[in-house]
């Protein structure tokens, strides 16, 4: 399954609907985090037709800032 | 009577005509982002409960609670009508009531169901996007306790965003401007893991409380007393004996794991702007606490202003400075704060002398939201009601003299949400002082302000009656 979002292959189901299967499923990305349900718009749910100013890229993620930054380890712990 | 749930807060609500019930089924995507963006968009919103979401049989949803100030006057338990300077003053007399201690119960029925093994957010709740081009389904409204880790203390609630990421994986925005990030800071430093619990769908004064932006040291729980009127409910939480409130329909516990950040975001936040993605925080679940179905899951629209979260966060964000201020500079009338969570800030005030304007305003920058958020302040005399946008427009037309009323402050701590910067997190901050001359300052000799007539306001009282009420 194609991620809408950053196109990684390895998005896979993670839930369908309680009350029965048929009504939706959830999806997920472990690449970029992004999730989906089956039932939303073709705008969120076809990698084709996502927004490109929402697109994220390998390159991208590995240039995202964090937040908040990662202090530096007090003297005698390891990380 | 203060209200220790949310359910209990419905009732009221119903009662007082602001209470819509949905009964039809609906999709969590689009039908509830786009009901509860209507209801917060009409005069006088009112809350809305989905009595039926398309997928589960046992959850309901509950959308803009705080969504209008009539909601607003009746979680204060205030006529519905109460206007905004009055519950501003209401509100400012309940919170000098401070520290109202809340009581620990030994049942609540946010313990009805404990699932401590394998749980699934997906499964306990009907998780639904927000806004189009949110990175995830977000828990929006969600009140999360943490102490300090290293002593055990300076307990504190506070609201943040939470991306649901997987079935016990959630997504947090802990700002370092924010109390949490002070917890998770020390965490870090000692690489141990921040203990958490995330209480859902609790009774708004909880909710207003946990977005106000108290002192590090002020006890959210002992203000949620003092507001509402009787100590707080609270109940150890399961596995960490945190303090949570009892009220809540949910609490899901686990810890902010050390040093590690991944992709957040984007989502739609109070500017009405999509934040952009980050890398940020994440939490592993551990346990889920709940009651029992039909559990009402409470989560907040944000979008384009006005909606819920400027009405949540609008009396609560201008009477922090406010009381902070206060006690140096007695003068101040009222602050309102309301606009994109005070990136916009009016404070209304006696003069002590020339230029005081610009003390106030730079006094505000010092108060805790004051260092971030405002950007765009302006200053008005006491006679200004800061609540009046018509007012305070008057006085920036016929009181502010650019030449010597505008100040500019280049690149200051700036909010790290606002879509207007080029560095995120770095702003320009404006003062605008609209106040009269005050001495020494030179009065303009021919300024003569006209009086209304004293008797205007019984006058207005009395018309009103006979509008209703024709003779």
């Amino acid at each position: 399954m194609m991620c809408p979002r950053c196109e990684s292959e390895q998005a896979y189901k993670i839930f369908e609907a309680p009350e029965d299967p048929k009504l939706w499923e959830v999806f997920r990305c472990p690449r970029c985090n992004f999730s989906w349900r089956s039932t939303e718009e073709e705008s969120i749910t076809d990698p084709k037709q996502y927004s490109p100013k929402f697109k994220l890229t390998e390159k991208q993620i590995q240039e995202l800032a964090p937040k908040p930054p990662i202090p530096p380890l007090r003297n005698g712990k390891r990380g | 009577m203060p209200f220790d749930s949310i359910r209990a807060f419905l009732e009221k609500a119903e009662t007082e005509g602001q209470l819509v019930r949905i009964k039809e089924e609906v999709r969590l995507e689009p039908d509830i982002r786009t009901i509860a963006c209507a209801a917060t968009k009409m005069p006088g919103g009112p809350v809305v409960l989905f009595e039926k979401v398309r997928g589960y049989r046992d959850k309901q949803v509950v959308m803009n609670v705080h969504g209008s100030f009539q909601n607003h006057a009746l979680m204060l338990d205030l006529p519905k009508e109460t206007g905004l300077k009055a519950q501003f003053h209401e509100l400012s007399k309940r919170w000098d009531r401070y520290p109202v201690p809340p009581v620990r119960v030994a049942d609540a029925p946010c313990k009805e169901v404990v699932v401590d093994r394998d749980p699934s957010l997906f499964r306990e709740l009907p998780l639904f996007r927000v806004n189009p081009m949110d990175g995830g389904f977000y828990l929006s409204k969600a009140c999360v306790v943490s102490r300090d880790p290293e002593t055990g203390e300076d307990q504190n609630v506070g609201m943040y965003r939470i991306q649901v990421k997987d079935h016990d994986r959630l997504g947090i925005q802990a700002a370092a401007q924010h109390d949490i990030a002070v917890h998770f800071r020390k965490a870090e430093e000692l690489n141990i893991p921040l203990r958490i619990a995330i209480a859902l769908s609790n009774d708004p004064v909880t909710t207003l409380v946990a977005s106000t932006p108290l002192t590090y040291a002020q006890d959210e729980y002992s203000m949620m007393g003092a507001i509402r009127g009787e100590p707080t409910k609270i109940i150890a939480s399961e596995r960490d004996g945190l303090d949570v409130p009892a009220g809540a329909e949910v609490i899901i516990e686990g810890e902010i794991i050390p040093r590690h950040r991944s992709v957040e975001g984007p989502f739609a936040e109070y500017p009405g702007y999509y934040s952009t993605c980050m890398i940020q925080a994440e939490v592993k679940v551990d346990c889920i606490t709940r009651r029992r179905d039909p559990i009402i899951f409470e989560n907040l629209y944000t979008g384009r202003p006005w909606n819920e979260i400027d009405y949540m966060m609008a009396l609560n964000t201008s009477l922090a400075p406010f009381k902070q201020m206060k006690p140096d500079f007695p003068e101040i009338e009222a602050i309102n704060a309301m606009y994109c969570h005070g990136y916009g800030t009016i404070i209304s005030s006696k003069m002590r002398f020339g230029g005081f304007g610009k003390t106030l305003a730079l006094r505000l920058l010092t108060t805790p939201h004051g260092i971030n958020y405002p950007k765009l302040i302006i200053v008005v005399d006491e006679d200004i009601d800061p609540f009046d946008l018509a007012q305070v427009m008057w006085a920036i037309n016929v009181r502010f003299r650019p030449e010597r009323d505008l100040v500019i402050i280049p690149n200051a701590p700036g909010s790290t949400v606002d879509p207007a910067h080029l560095v995120r997190g770095i702003t320009t901050k404006v003062i605008i002082d609209a106040t009269k001359p005050a001495f020494p300052d030179i009065p303009l000799a021919d300024a003569s302000i006209v009086d209304i007539p004293p008797d205007t306001p019984s006058w207005m009282e009395e018309l009103e009656k006979r509008r209703k009420n024709p003779a």
